[in-house]
């Protein structure tokens, strides 16, 4: 008897550690987790132009990015960088980013998070500068 | 002679054009879910949209994947188990007003009914939303507007667990900045 109350307390010990381990699930890490794909601009925009659907593949993954900045969108909290008019990738605004301008070429780092077909662009999110 | 007047002809369109299309990819829409539990509050600042004045349209393309989240988990339950972001990546919205809106003029315009249709985890409903339209001295333009979605309207299943916890109606804060 004492044993099984001894075991079951572990067991709701163990779930109610495991739950609140969920609840305050860390956020992704994007700079610190390795990506899963990794292309130059040209290529990752070369992919979509071939077949849309490619964005079930890529759904989700952090994918690194080679590319010439052709536009810088500052935003409120967050800015947005378009890579060889195609691929746009969302910075936090207090990413060291001041030095960054258009024509410069860049590595990033970011989630796919969709195609958008409102500027026909793919969209990245949380991304993070390599270089 | 004949393909140099064109080329003049469609730059002269383009710049006319050009002027009265105005673009954002930095607009935000969040959301906000009042529960006895917890609130739930999430922020997208990533959301594209096209305000075009001479055909008195707007339109927004938003990426759900690009909504962000207090908790990771709540991200994941968001993407995965309510709007299922990877079958329906976007939610979209196309609209008109009826205002005639002068970019030369810095004015706001208020209560400007926008009567659209919204396109969300496959479903097509129309909405309607009064916003408020701000044309600052710069040219620039700013779009406010604020409604509520029924998430059983769009199909959206609350699971049983949490049913009387998490509010039918979800409300969405639209605040575009065009350029």
């Amino acid at each position: 008897m004492k044993r099984a109350i001894i075991t079951l307390s572990v067991v709701i010990i163990a779930t109610l550690c495991y739950a609140r381990y969920q609840y305050n699930k860390p956020k992704q890490d994007v700079l610190s987790t390795n990506s899963d794909y990794s292309f130059s601009a040209i290529e990752l925009i070369e992919k979509f132009n071939q077949d849309e659907n490619v964005s079930t593949v890529f759904f989700d993954k952090i994918i690194t990015v080679s590319g010439k900045i052709s536009l810088i969108e500052k935003g409120t909290n967050t800015s947005i960088l378009i890579l060889n008019d195609g691929i746009k990738c969302e910075i936090d605004n207090s990413d060291p980013q001041q030095n960054l301008t258009e024509g410069m070429n860049i590595i990033i780092k970011g989630i796919f998070s969709g195609y958008d077909d409102m500027f026909n662009e793919i969209a990245l999110v949380k991304c993070v500068i390599i270089e | 002679m004949k393909n140099f007047s064109l080329l003049v002809l469609l730059l002269t369109f383009n710049i006319i054009f050009a002027q009265d299309k105005l673009i954002t990819r930095t607009a935000k829409a969040s959301f906000f879910s009042e529960t006895p539990v917890e609130n739930i509050y999430a922020e997208n600042n990533q959301a594209a949209s096209i305000l075009l004045l001479p055909k008195k349209t707007v339109a927004f393309n938003v990426l759900l994947k690009s909504f962000k989240f207090e908790k990771a988990l709540m991200e994941e339950h968001f993407n995965e188990k309510y709007v299922h972001s990877e079958k329906y990546p976007a939610a979209k919205f196309k609209g008109t007003f009826n205002e005639d809106i002068d970019l030369t003029e810095a004015k706001t315009y208020e209560n400007v009914e926008i009567k659209g249709q919204m396109i969300f985890h496959g479903v097509t409903k129309p909405l309607n939303t009064i916003a408020e339209i701000i044309v600052n001295s710069d040219k620039t333009v700013n779009l406010k507007s604020k409604f509520p979605i029924n998430l059983e309207a769009f199909n959206i299943e609350v699971p049983a667990l949490v049913k009387d916890k998490i509010a039918p109606e979800i409300e969405v804060v639209i605040d575009a900045t065009y350029k």
